[in-house]
């Protein structure tokens, strides 16, 4: 295949410290093709892979908003039944227990409601304010009320 | 303060191709790849050691820059920002190559993108000599004297600075001459 520099009016091999020989073995090793249709294939080939590598990622960044719709369609429905019927049971143990919850609470506020509103019995003073109304010759009135 | 420079009508046209390329237009982007790829090979192939690599390397070039595209500024220059980008895709083949040419026979020659049949001493020669230069100094002496590349560029290209891509240049070149000194003393 014919080779050749990618020449593009620079100054190649003739700087003062280069070596004639060694820069014309140097080009001969490093030449490029020169063939036109080896250019035209080379960028074919990197459009195509610009194309595979980007498409993808566009697949995958945006997701048609009918995508879910098709993923509906194809799902299991035995699958889909048994998910919503453990739903459904758990969400009615859940209510049972709050509402067991619930009645505890409220018995036990109504109990607490009934000790607090109660009024406390005052057994030391009403037993002293008795006695200290009665006089002192009270047992002589008792025993001889007539005499009184 | 300097007058603008004008730009010129390439330039322009470029400017023109790179905007509508990172607008969508895949068309566009094919006409950057058309306009660009010869001086990518040609940077692709200074690094790597053969015509597969650097062919490699130039795809994988476009495909990073492609995805890159939005993140470049139509002002700069868009052939300096992809070469830097192909260096990179190959100097990173040439590693991986290095890796796994470890574990095989050392039958890593540089293989020009020519008929075996056509090979003579010289060519082997400046071969097995190019082998044993770093990847970073056989890339500069490539690019400066093949390509004709400047220094600043080379230094722009490889990320390395214009003072150490101005001494690799002159290792390289005395490392050659000392391999091939005794071939011209033989002829």
């Amino acid at each position: 295949m014919n080779v050749t520099r990618n020449d593009d009016g620079r100054s190649a091999g003739r700087s003062p410290g280069a070596d004639p020989t060694v820069t014309a073995a140097l080009r001969a090793q490093y030449a490029a093709p020169s063939s036109e249709a080896y250019w035209e294939g080379l960028e074919g080939s990197i459009m195509r892979r610009i194309s595979a590598a980007t498409s993808g990622v566009v697949r995958e960044l945006r997701p048609s908003w009918w995508s879910g719709f098709t993923e509906l369609r194809r799902a299991d429905w035995g699958a889909v039944g048994m998910i919503a019927a453990t739903l459904a049971l758990l969400a009615a143990g859940a209510t049972f227990v709050r509402d067991q919850q619930a009645h505890a609470n409220a018995r036990d506020l109504a109990a607490r409601a009934a000790v607090e509103t109660a009024m406390p019995l005052p057994i030391d003073g009403t037993l002293t304010g008795a006695r200290r109304h009665l006089s002192p010759d009270a047992p002589e009135r008792y025993l001889n009320p007539l005499d009184y | 303060m300097g007058a603008e420079r004008p730009v010129s009508p390439e330039v322009l046209e470029e400017r023109e191709l790179v905007l509508a390329a990172q607008a969508g237009d895949n068309v566009a982007f094919a006409g950057l790849v058309r306009r660009h790829q010869r001086r990518a090979y040609a940077v692709a192939r200074a690094i790597v050691l053969s015509h597969d690599d650097a062919e490699d390397a130039v795809q994988e070039g476009f495909l990073h820059a492609f995805r890159a595209l939005e993140r470049f500024r139509p002002e700069q220059a868009f052939g300096a920002w992809l070469h830097r980008i192909v260096a990179n895709a190959a100097l990173d083949i040439a590693r991986r190559r290095k890796v796994r040419d470890a574990d095989e026979l050392p039958e890593t020659l540089s293989k020009p993108h020519k008929d075996p049949a056509e090979s003579d001493e010289l060519r082997v020669r400046l071969s097995r000599a190019l082998d044993t230069l770093g990847e970073r100094q056989r890339a500069v002496i490539v690019l400066h004297d093949v390509e004709g590349y400047k220094h600043a560029e080379i230094g722009a290209i490889l990320g390395i600075p214009e003072g150490t891509a101005r001494s690799d240049l002159h290792h390289a070149r005395a490392h050659l001459r000392r391999q091939l000194s005794n071939l011209r003393s033989e002829s």
